[in-house]
């Protein structure tokens, strides 16, 4: 140890002096200076042992003593015994989900330096299980983890991630084997140190393995490329003892995950994670997405495609953000593998376009974007944006009919619907949802930053104009209105129009992909009629024939 | 109980085959009436053995060729009378389940054929455990009671018709003091927890034309109700009806699913597959069959068609006398045991593969018999 025996007793004694100690508590120095590493900067961390049953708090307390910090804790015989107990259970159901803070914690108790209280410290260290073998284990699961990741990324062609990915296999391999050998500190930057004592104790084979290790470390360029150093990794993880992931490209398979769910609107394709977040697929992506099927060998659905590169990339990002699966034939699916990182997928940030959404939903920039909606607020939005350009449909018919027949109270009534309904069909493609009454809708335009000034005034000016009684432009200047809102919207996400009756059926065709999403995520109709009309095959109200 | 001597009728059939085995190791003497195909397979694909009926004996399954919808099922008198004598019990499973057949097939397999079982057990009072389907029930909206048969419905396919009729001569009979107990499977599917079917018939055939896209819309309801129950379930109703026949006479059987599935389900249960298409559902009163593109038209004049009345329908199956004999219940429900259902179809290759075109879902969907 950097620190004797005499130096660490009188350190305890005057920390004891600053903190609250249970009376008769053992004491341990536990961590990298009591496994026989540490440096200068190195914390003294003392563990006391309460011969009682309470919760002491998880948080340490700091204080320093000589200038060293000094790390406290205080755990009762019934915390530490819980903590063992619940490392077993883990073990029991299997070892990889056995937290690392658990099994550190598990641990460096029983690496530590009894100091005082050896009767209550033997007592906090009873255990059944063989502690090499335990971290060994979990070393192992995490190095095979590790490993498959990079023969998984290497097949989806992200070669600076399959050689992160098998560096921390072999380090993580490396780490099993010295803890099989007694060296069972978990900290991962004293592995050189635990090799060296290896090779010091005269295991000859610690030296050579720790030199083949240091070999890898300088990077792939040493051993002539990415493939052959994946090899090289998995070779030298086989020979840590970690088996069960060679460098085998058909070993790595498409899965399912659970909660993923795809809903087409038009053309374009729509993820749905976890009835939360919605993710709009570019068009490669998509046929990407649709060439996924449980139990293939991504090697070969990527041989199949269209374009092999986009499509590796594109299920890379799949993999990525947790849409998909990776497998390992017969081996379960391939986890994220770093023991102290967050196992969960990535989420990306949200799309920052604007307008969020149009008829088809959202836009992709690259293969996948994030819309910024909640899903179940996207798919009401979307239900409301169709629903709008109906009705806009709707009303305008009717204008023109008031217009024909002399009837200007009934084309004025007709004209606000249709301004209504242009609004609503705009900040519906904002995000907006639920939109406001009517009576406020169109103050509304000129108060969001996403709707550009001119089209605000203009429904200002079409508000105005509809107040006063020369109604020989009002149809005009809807339509005009109208014009700018299908523009805005349709620039982005929508190259259709409403001019034909074929243009008519593909919106209706997309209202019922929105009904689908909707009455899946459970998310608000627009109104009941909308539900009815959306499901009625293409029959437009008011008119005959369907549309 | 044990040692019964037992006819199944369609014992080569997805429910008969099952039955008849489990019968036979449940230690009774099975006599399996089979018409073209000679070979018993269970439901998970094993061929079961068989011996001449010249050794037939408790826990052994004896294969007869023969024909339910000819007199003494086609056999000869000899033949018939060494079948029938000695009966405990008649199960008879014989039928076409297929859509879409001429009604003379329906009829003569359906309708004859029961009759001429019938006669058999009536003749010497063997009791008859008849499988019918809860779909006599016709389009009936509702509760649908298992006591009830004849409630003027309308039927939505020929198939439906025939099993009505055939349930018709077995009330008959059993008036006239035949023992005799009717138990009615909604639509069988794979089993309840690893999904396993040994044939892919009927709304599976309507699954694959949805998933890969060749039909996009079909008339119908998001909350029209499927019943769907898993053959496991089916095969050990019938054998415990059979074994406590007693209790059972005069009853009939709903085996049906834990509970009723939307086809919001089903939309929802597709959508966790990436390569599927799922078709829009859309309201009946203005689907337009001849607006559908070309290639659609002919999928769904073909196929869909013979299955529409299913995507309209809201009938709820009380099973108050399954549920007092049945061994056990079913208990999955929902998207989830869809998706038991779909990760089996999958896992084997039935969806998720392109068919060549309409002569080989044709052939899938039992039409090219």
């Amino acid at each position: 140890m950097i620190i004797g025996r005499a130096e660490l007793t009188s350190l305890l004694d005057e920390t004891l002096d600053l903190v609250d100690a249970p009376p008769g508590c053992g004491a341990v120095l536990e961590g990298s200076i009591a496994e026989g590493f540490g440096n200068s900067a190195s914390d003294i961390d003392f563990l006391l042992l309460a011969d009682d049953d309470h919760d002491h708090p998880t948080m340490p307390t700091i204080v320093f003593v000589r200038g060293r910090r000094v790390e406290v804790r205080t755990r009762s015989l019934r915390q530490v015994r819980a903590q063992a107990d619940e490392a077993c259970a883990h073990v029991a159901a299997g070892i990889g989900a056995l937290p690392a803070a658990l099994l550190d914690r598990c641990q460096r108790l029983r690496g530590a330096v009894v100091l005082r209280g050896e009767d209550v410290v033997r007592r906090a260290r009873e255990w059944p299980l063989s502690l090499p073998e335990v971290v060994a284990d979990w070393y192992a699961h995490h190095s095979r983890q590790a490993m498959r990741h990079a023969v998984a990324s290497h097949v989806l062609g992200e070669e600076h991630e399959a050689v992160a990915w098998a560096g921390i296999a072999a380090r993580n391999a490396a780490k099993s084997w010295v803890a099989a050998r007694g060296e069972t500190y978990l900290e991962p930057k004293w592995l050189d140190r635990q090799f060296d004592r290896l090779a010091a104790g005269g295991d000859g084979e610690a030296a050579r393995l720790r030199d083949r290790l240091a070999v890898l470390r300088k990077g792939h360029d040493s051993v002539g490329g990415i493939e052959p150093a994946i090899a090289a990794h998995a070779e030298l993880v086989a020979d840590f003892g970690v088996h069960g992931c060679p460098a085998d490209a058909d070993q790595v398979l498409l899965g399912l995950r659970a909660g993923v769910t795809t809903w087409p609107i038009g053309d374009r394709l729509h993820v749905v994670r976890g009835r939360a977040d919605v993710f709009v697929l570019a068009a490669p992506a998509g046929r990407a997405w649709r060439s996924i099927a449980p139990g293939r060998p991504v090697a070969e659905v990527i041989r199949r495609a269209d374009d092999p590169g986009a499509a590796a990339s594109a299920l890379a990002e799949f993999h990525r953000i947790g849409l998909v699966e990776l497998h390992w034939r017969d081996g379960g699916p391939i986890a994220s593998a770093q023991p102290w990182a967050p196992a969960e997928p990535v989420t990306p940030p949200p799309s920052t376009r604007m307008p969020v959404l149009g008829l088809a939903g959202g836009a992709a920039d690259g293969h996948v974007s994030l819309v910024p909606l909640p899903a179940r607020r996207f798919a009401a939005a979307g239900m409301a944006q169709v629903w709008s350009n109906i009705m806009i449909e709707n009303a305008r018919e009717d204008l023109s009919g008031a217009l024909d027949g002399g009837q200007r109270e009934v084309a004025r009534t007709s004209g606000l619907r249709l301004l209504h309904h242009a609004c609503r069909a705009l900040l519906s493609a904002c995000g907006m949802s639920p939109l406001p009454p009517d009576a406020a809708i169109v103050g509304w335009l000129s108060a969001l930053t996403a709707v550009p000034v001119e089209l605000a005034a203009q429904a200002a000016a079409v508000e105005r104009a509809l107040a006063g009684d020369d109604w020989t432009l009002w149809a005009e200047r809807l339509d005009k209105l109208v014009g700018g809102v299908r523009d805005l919207v349709r620039a982005e996400v929508f190259p259709a129009s409403f001019d034909s009756a074929a243009a008519w059926e593909a919106t209706l065709r997309i209202g019922h992909d929105w009904i689908r999403l909707g009455a899946y995520l459970d998310a608000d109709f627009p109104i009941e009629e909308a539900r009815d009309l959306l499901t009625s095959g293409g029959a437009q109200p008011h008119r005959r024939g369907g549309g | 109980m044990s040692g019964l001597r037992v006819l199944v009728t369609g014992a080569a059939g997805l429910v008969g085959a099952e039955v008849a085995v489990r019968l036979a190791n449940e230690g009774h003497t099975v006599l399996a009436l089979v018409h073209t195909r000679s070979e018993i397979v269970r439901n998970d694909g094993r061929v079961v053995r068989t011996v001449p009926i010249g050794r037939s004996g408790p826990g052994l399954v004896s294969c007869v060729a023969g024909d339910v919808t000819k007199p003494m099922l086609g056999l000869t008198t000899e033949r018939y009378e060494d079948l029938a004598g000695g009966l405990d019990r008649v199960v008879h499973a014989a039928a076409t389940t297929d859509f879409g057949r001429r009604w003379e097939t329906y009829e003569s397999l359906n309708v004859d054929g029961t009759r001429n079982v019938v006669r058999l057990a009536a003749e010497r009072s063997v009791p008859l455990v008849h499988v019918s389907t809860a779909y006599v029930c016709g389009e009936r909206t509702g509760r649908v009671l298992e006591d009830e048969l004849d409630v003027g419905q309308r039927f939505g396919t020929g198939y439906e018709r025939s099993k009505f009729l055939a349930e018709q001569e077995v009330r008959a009979a059993a008036a006239n003091g035949l023992p005799a107990a009717v138990v009615r499977p909604s639509m069988i599917v794979g089993t309840q927890t690893s999904g396993e079917i040994r044939d892919f018939k009927n709304m599976y055939v309507v699954l694959k034309l949805f998933t890969q896209g060749r039909v996009r819309s079909v008339p119908g309801f998001y909350d029209a109700l499927l019943d769907l129950v898993p053959v496991d379930y089916v095969a050990a109703l019938i054998c415990q009806v059979v074994n406590r026949f007693p209790e059972a006479e005069g009853r009939t059987f709903h085996a049906v699913g834990a509970s009723p599935h939307t086809l919001l389900d089903v939309s929802n249960a597709l959508a966790e597959y990436p390569m599927f298409q799922v078709p829009h559902y859309v309201s009946p009163s203005s689907f337009d069959a001849g607006a559908l593109p070309p290639d659609e038209r002919v999928y769904y004049r073909r196929i869909i068609a013979m299955y529409e009345s299913f995507f309209r329908r809201r009938a709820r199956f009380d099973d108050t006398n399954a549920a007092r004999l049945a061994p056990w219940r079913p208990t999955a429900t929902g998207v989830e045991y869809l998706r038991t259902l779909l990760d089996h179809c999958v896992r084997v290759g039935y969806l998720g593969r392109p068919e060549s075109g309409i002569g080989e879902v044709l052939r899938l969907a039992g039409r090219t018999r």
